[in-house]
C-alpha cells in the first residue's frame, strides 16, 4: 500500500515523476516536436554544430541529433515498458500461484527459478540474442527470460507473508474460494510492491536495451535508439567527443529518475520506514550528512 | 535527596508536529518502585525510553533528567546504560540478534558491562536463566532466538537484567507476553531485587494487578500528560481524575467475577 | 452435543534431517472434549499450550494427525461444507485480520457477500453496527483510522453477520488495553444473551474466561488437564490448574 501523501512530500519523487512524464510526452509527440525526420540523411551537413536548424547538431550521417533523440524515446521506452509488463505478468502469476498454493506447485516453480537464477543475467541475454539474432523483439524476449525468475521469487515471498495473515484465514473460513482470495486479497496487496520492483528495475532494462544496441545486437539502423546513437558516437569518440553527450546524458537522466522514484516508492510503500528519513530528501545534500544514529 | 529526578520532560515529534509527551515531572527515591500506568498511546513507553535516551532519533527530547545527582546527557546515558540503568523492553522478540545464540549474546552482554570472561560469563548466564525459572539452561544457551517463544525471550531478557545488578531497572511492560505463572515469578523477582538488592524500579504497565503487587508510587498518564502522581495506595483509594477512576473501575470489573467466586469459597470453607 | 472432539492429535513440525531432535513434541496430544449447543466454553492455557492450534483445527484451517472432530453428529469437514457461514471466528490481531484497503462496510459485508446474500446489505450493516455499539460514522473509514477497541468490534460485527451457530474467539482480548478488554467482554456477554450461539473463548486470562464463560477447559502443553464449570473454579485439583489460579494477580480495593 503506497502512502501517496508521503510521496507527495518527497521532492525527489516529484522531480523524477515530472522528468519521466516530460520524456514520455516528448516521445509521444515526437512527430510534432522533432524539427527533422530522424532518418533523413544529409552528408553535406555531417557533424554540424549546435544551430537553430539543428538544435543539437548532426551525427556522422548528417541526421538531426535532437530528432533522433526524440524518436529514440519511443523505441527505448516502448521496449522497456513491454519488457516490464510481460515480466511482471509472468512473475506475478507464477509468484501468486507458488506462494498461495505451496506444495508441489511451489516446489516445482522454485526449482525452475533456481535454475534460471543461476545464469548470470547479462550472459543469458547475450546468449539468447546471439542465438535468435538481433532485433527489438529478441531483446525484449531475452530481458524477460533473464528477469522473470527474480520477480517470481520476490512476489512469492510477499504472497507467503500475506497468505498467512488472519484476514486471508478469515476469508477461507467464511467460504472464500482460492480465486476469490487471490483476486480480492492477495493481488491488491502485492500491487504496491510490484510497482516498486518495476520502477527499480526499469532503469536496468533501459540500460540493457541500450547496451545491446550499443553492441550492435539491438535495433537495426537506421531506427533511432539511444544505445545505437552511443554506438555510432563511439566511433568518433576522439574527434567529436561531444556526440556521446546527448544520448549518454539522456540515458543517465532517465535511469536516474527511475531509480530515485523507485527508492521513494519503497519508502512510501513501507509505513515503518516513514520516519527513518529525517528530512525530505534533497538532492546534493550529502555534504551535510550528520553523524550516524546513536541507538 | 531523590535518586531519580525528572523535570519537565517533553518529547516532540517534528514530523507530525505534535507532542508525544508533555511536561512530565516526578522524583523517585532509592529502593522505591514507581509504576506508570495508562492506556496504549498515552506515551508511557516514550517516557521510559527517554529516561535512558533510547527514543527514535527523529524525536526531540527536552527537560532535565537527574540520576543520582548527575544530570543525564547523551554521554552519561551511554555509559550508564546497562551498567547502572537497565532497560527491559516490551518487544523481546526483536531485542535479540537473530543470528547469534542466546548464550553468546548473554555472555557478550556480561563481558561488555561486567568484564566477565569465559567460564565466569557462562556461569553468570546459567545463574541468570535459573533465576527466571527457565528449564535446561545449558541447552537453552545453545539455541537461537527464533527457537524460543516470546515469553521465554522476555524471561531471558529479565534474567540478563537481573544478573547485571544495576541501580535502576526500567521495565517496559515486562509481563505483557507472559502467562500467569511467569508473570508472578517475574514480579516476585523484581520485588526481591528491590527489597534485598536496593534496586530502584520504574515499571511501565497497563495491568493494575501488577501495580498493586509491586508498586509504591503510581503515575497515571493519558495522551502524553501526567494526570496523577502519588503513592499507590492513595491513588487507588482516592483517585482524583475521572480517567484514573475509569481505569480503576474497569479493572475492578474484570476481576470481579473471579473474586466473587473466591469469596464464596472462603465463606463456604468457613461454614464447613 | 454440538461439538465433539475425540482423541485429537497434532504433531509438531518435523525437524530437518540433521537436527538433534529426533521427534518433536506433539502440539496437541489426545485431547477430547464436548461442547453443548448454546454453551459458552473457555479454553484456558498459556502460550504454547496448543489452544490456538485447537481453534484452527476446529475452523478447518489445520489438518488433524489423529482423532476426529464431529459437529452436530457428522464429521467436521462435511458439516463445514454444508453449513458455510455457520462457523465464524474473531482473531487476536485485529489489524491484520482485515484488508488494509477495505472500508468498514466492505469488511463487515465480506462474509455475507461470500454467501451470495446481497439483498439489503446497507440495512444489515447498520443493524450489525448497532449490535456492536459502533456509530454509523465508521462505515466509510479504514482500519488504520480506528482504535483497537473499535476495530475489534468491527471484526465481531463481521463474524456475527452470517448468524453463525458457532463463534470462536481466538485471544480476542490480548492486544487490547485492559479498560477496552472489559468493554469487549461486556459486549460479548450481551451478544451471548441476544444471539443463540455456541461460543468458544480462547484465552490465557483466567479472569476473562470466568467473566464470560459457563465452562472452563484447561490446556497445558498440548493436553487437556482439567475441565470445570465456572462455579467450581476454586475446587480444581490438577497441579497446573492450581498453580494457574494461585498465580492470579487480581486487583481489589479492599485488600488488607
Amino acid at each position: 500500500m503506497i502512502g501517496w501523501h508521503q510521496l507527495r512530500k518527497d521532492r525527489m519523487a516529484i522531480l523524477s515523476i515530472w522528468l519521466l512524464a516530460l520524456v514520455a510526452l516528448a516521445g509521444l509527440f515526437a512527430p510534432v516536436l522533432a524539427p527533422h525526420d530522424p532518418t533523413n540523411t544529409n552528408i553535406l551537413h555531417k557533424y554540424a554544430g549546435i544551430s537553430l536548424t539543428y538544435p543539437l547538431g548532426t551525427d556522422h550521417l548528417g541526421r538531426c541529433v535532437l530528432s533522433r533523440l526524440l524518436y529514440g524515446i519511443r523505441t527505448t521506452m516502448l521496449a522497456a515498458m513491454l519488457t516490464m509488463c510481460i515480466t511482471m505478468l509472468i512473475g506475478s502469476a507464477l509468484g501468486l500461484m507458488a506462494g498461495f498454493f505451496r506444495g508441489k506447485v511451489d516446489g516445482f516453480l522454485m526449482r525452475l527459478c533456481d535454475v534460471m537464477l543461476s545464469f548470470p543475467a547479462e550472459v543469458m541475454i547475450l546468449a539468447v540474442v546471439g542465438i535468435l539474432g538481433p532485433g527489438l523483439f529478441n531483446i525484449i524476449l531475452a530481458n524477460v527470460l533473464a528477469k522473470w525468475a527474480w520477480y517470481t521469487r520476490m512476489i512469492r515471498s510477499s504472497v507467503l507473508q500475506y497468505a498467512n495473515e488472519p484476514s486471508v484465514q478469515f476469508a477461507k473460513v467464511s467460504g472464500g474460494t482460492s480465486f476469490y482470495i487471490l483476486r480480492r486479497h492477495l493481488f491488491p496487496r502485492i500491487s504496491g510492491e510490484m510497482a516498486v520492483f518495476a520502477t527499480l528495475d526499469a532503469g536496468w532494462v533501459i540500460l540493457n536495451i541500450s547496451a545491446l544496441s550499443f553492441l550492435g545486437l539491438g535495433v537495426s539502423a537506421p531506427t533511432p535508439e539511444w544505445g545505437m546513437m552511443l554506438n555510432e558516437a563511439k566511433n568518433v569518440m576522439v574527434t567529436h567527443p561531444a556526440h556521446m553527450l546527448a544520448p549518454g546524458l539522456a540515458i543517465l537522466f532517465v535511469v536516474m529518475a527511475l531509480n530515485f522514484l523507485g527508492d521513494s516508492l519503497q519508502y512510501a510503500a513501507n509505513p515503518a520506514m516513514h520516519h527513518t528519513r529525517k528530512k525530505e530528501v534533497r538532492p546534493f545534500a550529502f555534504y551535510r550528512r550528520k553523524k550516524s544514529v546513536r541507538t | 535527596m531523590p535518586f531519580i529526578d525528572v523535570k519537565n520532560l517533553s518529547v516532540h515529534d517534528p514530523h507530525q508536529q505534535k507532542n508525544i509527551v508533555t511536561n512530565i515531572t516526578f522524583s523517585l527515591h532509592q529502593q522505591r518502585c514507581l509504576a506508570v500506568i495508562g492506556e496504549s498511546g498515552s506515551g508511557k513507553s516514550t517516557v521510559a525510553k527517554a529516561l535512558i535516551d533510547l527514543v527514535a532519533p527523529s524525536l526531540e527530547v527536552e527537560g532535565t533528567i537527574i540520576f543520582d545527582g548527575k544530570t543525564l546527557t547523551n554521554q552519561e546515558a551511554y555509559q550508564w546504560r546497562g551498567k547502572r540503568i537497565s532497560f527491559i523492553s516490551q518487544d523481546a522478540m526483536n531485542a535479540f540478534n537473530p543470528i547469534e545464540t542466546i548464550g553468546h549474546q548473554m555472555i557478550e552482554t556480561f563481558q561488555q558491562h561486567l568484564g566477565l570472561r569465559g567460564k565466569e560469563g557462562k556461569a553468570h548466564a546459567m545463574a541468570g536463566l535459573t533465576r527466571v525459572h527457565l528449564k535446561n539452561p545449558y541447552d537453552l544457551m545453545k539455541k537461537y532466538p527464533y527457537e524460543l517463544s516470546g515469553g521465554m525471550l522476555q524471561r531471558v531478557m529479565i534474567g540478563i537484567t537481573m544478573m547485571l545488578s544495576p541501580d535502576v531497572i526500567i521495565a517496559d511492560e515486562p509481563t505483557a507476553s507472559l502467562d500467569a505463572f511467569n508473570r508472578r515469578e517475574v514480579i516476585r523477582q523484581l520485588h526481591t531485587l528491590k527489597e534485598e538488592n536496593g534496586v530502584t524500579l520504574i515499571v511501565i504497565t497497563h495491568d493494575l494487578g501488577v501495580v498493586q503487587a509491586i508498586a509504591d508510587e503510581l503515575m497515571v498518564m493519558h495522551q502524553g500528560v501526567m494526570l496523577e502522581h502519588g503513592s499507590a495506595k492513595e491513588v487507588f483509594t482516592s483517585p482524583e481524575h475521572p480517567q484514573t477512576k475509569h481505569l480503576l473501575e474497569t479493572r475492578l470489573r474484570l476481576s470481579a467475577p473471579t473474586e466473587a467466586l473466591r469469596q464464596q469459597k472462603r465463606v463456604e470453607a468457613l461454614l464447613c | 452435543m454440538l461439538i465433539t472432539a475425540f482423541d485429537l492429535v497434532k504433531h509438531g513440525e518435523k525437524k530437518g534431517l540433521f537436527s538433534n531432535q529426533r521427534k518433536s513434541k506433539d502440539r496437541i496430544s489426545n485431547v477430547s472434549f464436548q461442547i453443548e449447543k448454546g454453551q459458552c466454553a473457555g479454553l484456558v492455557g498459556e502460550s504454547g499450550s496448543g489452544k490456538s492450534t485447537l481453534a484452527r483445527i476446529l475452523l478447518g484451517l489445520e489438518k488433524i494427525d489423529g482423532g476426529e472432530v464431529q459437529i452436530d453428529g457428522m464429521p467436521a469437514d462435511k458439516w463445514r461444507r454444508m453449513n458455510r457461514g455457520k462457523m465464524s471466528v474473531v482473531f487476536q490481531d485485529y489489524l491484520s485480520s482485515v484488508h488494509p484497503s477495505f472500508t468498514v462496510k466492505e469488511i463487515i459485508v465480506e462474509p455475507i457477500r461470500l454467501l451470495k446474500q446481497n439483498q439489503n446489505l446497507d440495512q444489515k450493516v447498520l443493524s450489525l453496527l448497532e449490535q456492536v455499539r459502533l456509530p454509523s460514522s465508521v462505515l466509510n473509514q479504514y482500519a488504520h483510522q480506528l482504535s483497537g477497541g473499535q476495530l475489534q468490534r468491527v471484526c465481531i460485527a463481521r463474524a456475527i453477520s452470517t448468524h453463525p451457530a458457532i463463534l470462536i474467539l481466538d485471544e480476542v482480548l490480548s492486544s487490547l488495553d485492559v479498560s477496552v478488554q472489559v468493554q469487549i467482554l461486556e459486549l460479548l456477554e450481551t451478544l451471548k444473551q441476544e444471539l443463540d450461539m455456541t461460543m468458544l473463548l480462547i484465552t490465557h486470562d483466567v479472569e476473562a474466561a470466568v467473566y464470560l464463560c459457563d465452562r472452563l477447559l484447561f490446556l497445558h502443553e498440548g493436553s487437556l488437564v482439567e475441565e470445570c464449570q465456572k462455579d467450581e473454579l476454586f475446587e480444581v485439583s490438577h497441579p497446573f490448574t492450581l498453580q494457574l489460579i494461585d498465580s492470579l494477580m487480581p486487583f481489589q480495593l479492599d485488600k488488607k
